[in-house]
């Protein structure tokens, strides 16, 4: 069993609720669905170019968060850890997810989400762990 | 000459229109949280009309339009904490700012205390913050960036 922490980095995405669904599924998964599993690292880190948050990039796995096509977290993992973190995006969760439509859904605003919006942050969450297990098992 | 209109001189520098503000957003801190929720608070609320933002990871994500943000803009940058990783990664990647906040030196100024957590921010205390950090794009206005 891999004895990792996997580290969960959102996007920092400030204009649309997409950034806040991004930020809040990496919440309810670290705090909540697998808190002694995951932790998170603040974005911003990679971009100063942080020596503590790269040196953890490279003893651990990553998991990025991303709410737009930009893909902010992804890419700014990539430019410092030595594997690509697994990348989960809200429009990957859309393709997954046929039934759900972005226009019918009331998400929110960047400052408080609604029940569509939330909704997604489930969903991301779900896809994290997900991803975690997945990885895991691979390494039993 | 930068913010300054053609055929005037330093000391009648046109006001700039909007000032650049951009949190660090740090999400393993709550005073990261606050310093989105007050750059929201400006943009919804408070100055509308005079905020500019972007998100702090697209310098690298992004183009060299998106690099330019801090030439085009006048810009202050909000970090949660002594890292200032909102104000190093500005003048890394765009250029220098006009003037970096942090959260903590704002709150012992105001004499507040932190308030909130992580994934919940306190609105009062950003409200009461984000009011601080507009006396201060007020005061770049004045200085023509």
């Amino acid at each position: 069993m891999m004895k990792q922490t996997f580290l969960i980095i959102p996007c920092s995405g400030i204009g649309k609720a997409y950034g806040t669904i991004c930020r809040e599924a990496a919440y309810e998964v670290v705090e909540k669905r697998k808190p002694k599993l995951s932790r998170l690292l603040c974005l911003a880190l990679l971009v100063k170019g942080d020596e503590e948050a790269i040196s953890l990039l490279k003893e651990n796995p990553a998991i990025a968060l991303d709410g737009c096509a930009k893909r902010c977290a992804c890419k700014n993992i990539e430019r410092v850890a030595p594997e690509p973190p697994v990348s989960l995006t809200i429009m990957g969760l859309f393709r997954k997810h046929r039934e759900l439509n972005p226009n019918d859904l009331n998400l929110g605003t960047v400052l408080h989400l609604e029940e569509g919006g939330k909704q997604l942050v489930d969903l991301l969450a779900d896809e994290i762990c997900h991803e975690m297990d997945r990885r895991r098992n691979k390494h039993e | 000459m930068k913010w300054t209109e053609e055929g005037t001189n330093m000391s009648e520098r046109a006001a700039p229109k909007r000032i650049g503000v951009i949190a660090c957003c740090g999400e393993d801190l709550p005073e990261g949280t606050l310093t989105r929720a007050i750059v929201r608070v400006l943009m919804e609320e408070i100055k509308p009309n005079e905020t500019a933002t972007i998100c702090l990871p697209l310098f690298l994500a992004g183009d060299e339009q998106e690099r330019t943000f801090a030439q085009t803009f006048p810009t202050l940058t909000l970090d949660g904490c002594e890292k200032q990783c909102a104000k190093i990664g500005t003048e890394k990647y765009s250029h220098a700012v006009a003037c970096g906040l942090i959260i903590p030196d704002i709150l012992k100024k105001l004499h507040l205390d932190m308030k909130g957590t992580k994934d919940r921010y306190d609105p009062d205390l950003a409200r009461k913050l984000a009011l601080e950090v507009a006396k201060r794009m007020n005061r770049l206005k004045r200085k023509g960036g």
